[in-house]
């Protein structure tokens, strides 16, 4: 793969709330080169959409931070003490977001042409007339019939699916390097769900993005990721390549994930894991998966478990701590 | 835009309609006949020539043809005559109205002036400072009723302080320049406009409030736009649409309260008029000024729904 564009380490955010201070994302570690797709799967509430949003820094203000000891390197350079300023020139230009629900991500009262040039005029420096130019461009990139007419329209004259079209395109128009897809399909169609991957898939080809896909579908990640990096209570708990780890998952959760995925040819009863993912200040005090592994044992009550390299991927379970490749005996 | 507008209009006609029926019957259903008042019950006329009198009124007639003669006569621009001033009812409201929309115009604008930069402000950092005294200021002018404003004003101000004048439209005596309408319209305003700025400034804040996380707010700081253009030209237009809603409900209030508040500044718009009116029992001039006050407050709903449509592109497929 190409170069290293994101490097995520010890990243911890917490969350203020009436109740008290907790965290909502407990260390996550990960990586990613130019031109790759990571997916960042798990149940909702796991840290997911957190996790990404503290890369950006757009944690809801006031409420949300990142903690002291974190670490985000774009290209090498350390990004997660910028200031709001600092951020602003990378948001939009070399890191880019898209969002789940594409009706109220797009301000509805400005024009979808008003919304296309921002990015343009305030990255690129150009003139409104040539921004409009770009942005027509942009659209009809992402497949927009009619881009010239349609940009002159509201979003709520658009369809669920040509609006998160919108949304791709202006997180795309000046050629990010880090693309995060928020559940970017979760709310479209199945038929143009398909659709809207594949663009994205295309799109990422072309440009050379690497893209940060976040979702709970595991057929939209076997279809799309080249890495899976699974997240539970806030943690990651297992991380490798997309096939690997479709054929042989090794956490108790992943397995339970995967099994959960139903099968046409099968007649048994589909398999779930039992219980709620625990929340916010909730957390289990050993393994956060504790409460509703099969595996439990009463160490794994007590000490949560740290990321442990076999076969060269990475799993958070006591069971594969003989296997762990940096164990020294 | 020209159906929304169209639509709008034909909705204010049948307002109006509605609204003339009730002031008629209303009128009617007031005890005593006109007559009293125009006739001295010791003047000794004859029940013949009183029955002649009521005939030439119309007030023989069944209820519904005085009505459709009373409206008829009105949208031809004819008033009827006012019973104690015996003059025109159109022809004393003309020399009024512009008092009380000048009053109210400026009350309205002054609200606006003032609750949406501070509730832009106190929403955008909620629970600060300016959150705090942009509150307190607010549940005071929803709590304080405007005749008491209006007499605190009056003694901090133009008792005490001698800053502005006690009452009038002009010095007495004077030929009435611009400059000192506006001076002595700064307490009036004040007072009606007191609760009105409280309850516009708690609706500016409350919306923005929301308005700040919503989703196309984070998109735009996801493009990486500046603070101030995430507020202004992403937040503000958004946050604005709850507070139209708002003025517009207000206004009927705004005028109505204006009738009390000139009466307290002896301000010589259509609310001194009014009470007299009521005082005297003088029917045409009461219906007259009725009318009138409700065709300025559906022209004004007029107004705000086009703002309303101006400012949220959505209302047309809405209707």
């Amino acid at each position: 793969m190409g170069e290293r564009v994101l490097e995520v380490s010890n990243l911890t955010t917490v969350f203020h709330t009436k109740k008290g201070t907790f965290p909502a994302v407990y260390g996550i570690d990960f990586t990613l080169d130019a031109g790759e797709t990571l997916a960042i799967v798990g149940e909702s509430g796991c840290g997911k959409s957190v996790t990404s949003l503290s890369v950006m820094h757009l944690l809801p203000d006031r409420i949300g931070e990142v903690a002291a000891g974190s670490s985000v390197k774009f290209k090498g350079t350390e990004i997660s003490g910028y200031s709001n300023k600092q951020m602003s020139k990378l948001r939009g230009d070399e890191i880019s977001m898209v969002f789940q629900d594409s009706l109220t991500s797009l301000n509805p009262t400005m024009t979808v042409m008003e919304q296309m040039v921002e990015p343009f005029m305030v990255h690129r420096g150009m003139k409104r007339r040539e921004a409009e130019k770009s942005a027509v461009e942009m659209l009809r990139k992402v497949g927009i019939p009619n881009p010239e007419i349609r940009a002159r329209q509201y979003p709520h004259q658009f369809s669920g699916g040509m609006r998160q079209r919108v949304i791709i395109a202006m997180a795309l128009s000046c050629n990010p390097s880090v693309l995060i897809c928020d559940e970017p399909t979760t709310a479209l169609d199945v038929t143009i769900q398909a659709q809207i991957l594949k663009m994205i898939y295309d799109l990422k080809k072309e440009m050379n993005t690497a893209v940060i896909l976040i979702t709970h579908d595991m057929g939209v990640v076997a279809e799309t990721a080249d890495r899976v990096l699974v997240m539970y209570g806030g943690q990651g708990v297992e991380q490798a390549d997309c096939e690997t780890l479709f054929t042989n998952p090794l956490h108790p959760y992943t397995q339970g994930l995967l099994a959960s995925i139903p099968k046409i040819d099968d007649d048994t009863r589909l398999s779930t894991i039992e219980g709620m993912v625990p929340g916010l200040g909730n957390m289990p005090a050993g393994c956060h998966f504790c409460d509703r592994c099969p595996y439990c044992t009463e160490r794994c009550r007590e000490e949560n478990p740290p990321m442990y390299q076999v076969e060269g991927r990475e799993v958070r379970c006591f069971r594969y701590e003989e296997k762990d490749e940096r164990r020294t005996v | 835009m020209g159906r929304y507008i169209l639509k709008r209009i034909l909705t204010a006609i049948v307002a109006f309609v509605g609204i003339t029926i009730m002031t008629y019957c209303l009128a009617s259903l007031m005890p005593g006949s006109p007559l009293d008042q125009l006739v001295q019950p010791e003047s000794g006329i004859s029940n013949a020539e009183l029955a002649a009198i009521e005939h030439k009124m119309g007030l023989d007639r069944p209820i519904y043809i005085q009505y459709f003669f009373w409206l008829k006569n009105m949208l031809s621009g004819n008033f009827g005559i006012s019973y104690t001033q015996h003059r025109p009812v159109l022809e004393l409201i003309t020399g009024r109205i512009g008092a009380t929309l000048l009053l109210s115009i400026s009350s309205m604008f002054l609200a606006l002036l003032v609750a949406v930069p501070l509730g832009t402000a106190a929403g955008y950092r909620p629970y600060k400072g300016v959150d705090y005294a942009s509150s307190v200021l607010a549940f005071v002018g929803q709590a304080a009723p405007n005749f008491f404003v209006a007499l605190l004003l009056i003694y901090a101000f133009a008792v005490k302080l001698r800053l502005f004048p006690i009452s009038g439209m002009y010095d007495s005596g004077s030929s009435g320049t611009m400059a000192e309408a506006l001076r002595h319209l700064v307490l009036p305003c004040f007072a009606l406009t007191f609760q009105h700025i409280g309850i516009f400034t708690r609706q500016m804040r409350n919306s923005m409030y929301e308005c700040m996380s919503d989703d196309y707010v984070r998109t735009a700081r996801a493009k990486g736009l500046s603070e101030g253009i995430v507020l202004f030209k992403h937040t503000l237009r958004n946050a604005l649409l709850p507070l139209v809603t708002q003025a517009g409900l207000s206004l009927g209030s705004l005028v109505g309260g204006a009738i009390i508040t000139e009466q307290i500044f002896s301000w010589p718009g259509m609310g001194t008029l009014m009470l007299k009116a009521i005082k005297d029992r003088d029917y045409p001039l009461i219906m007259g000024i009725t009318v009138i006050i409700s065709v300025i407050v559906l022209v004004g709903n007029i107004v705000i729904d086009i703002i309303y449509r101006l400012l949220d592109p959505r209302i047309d497929n809405k209707v």
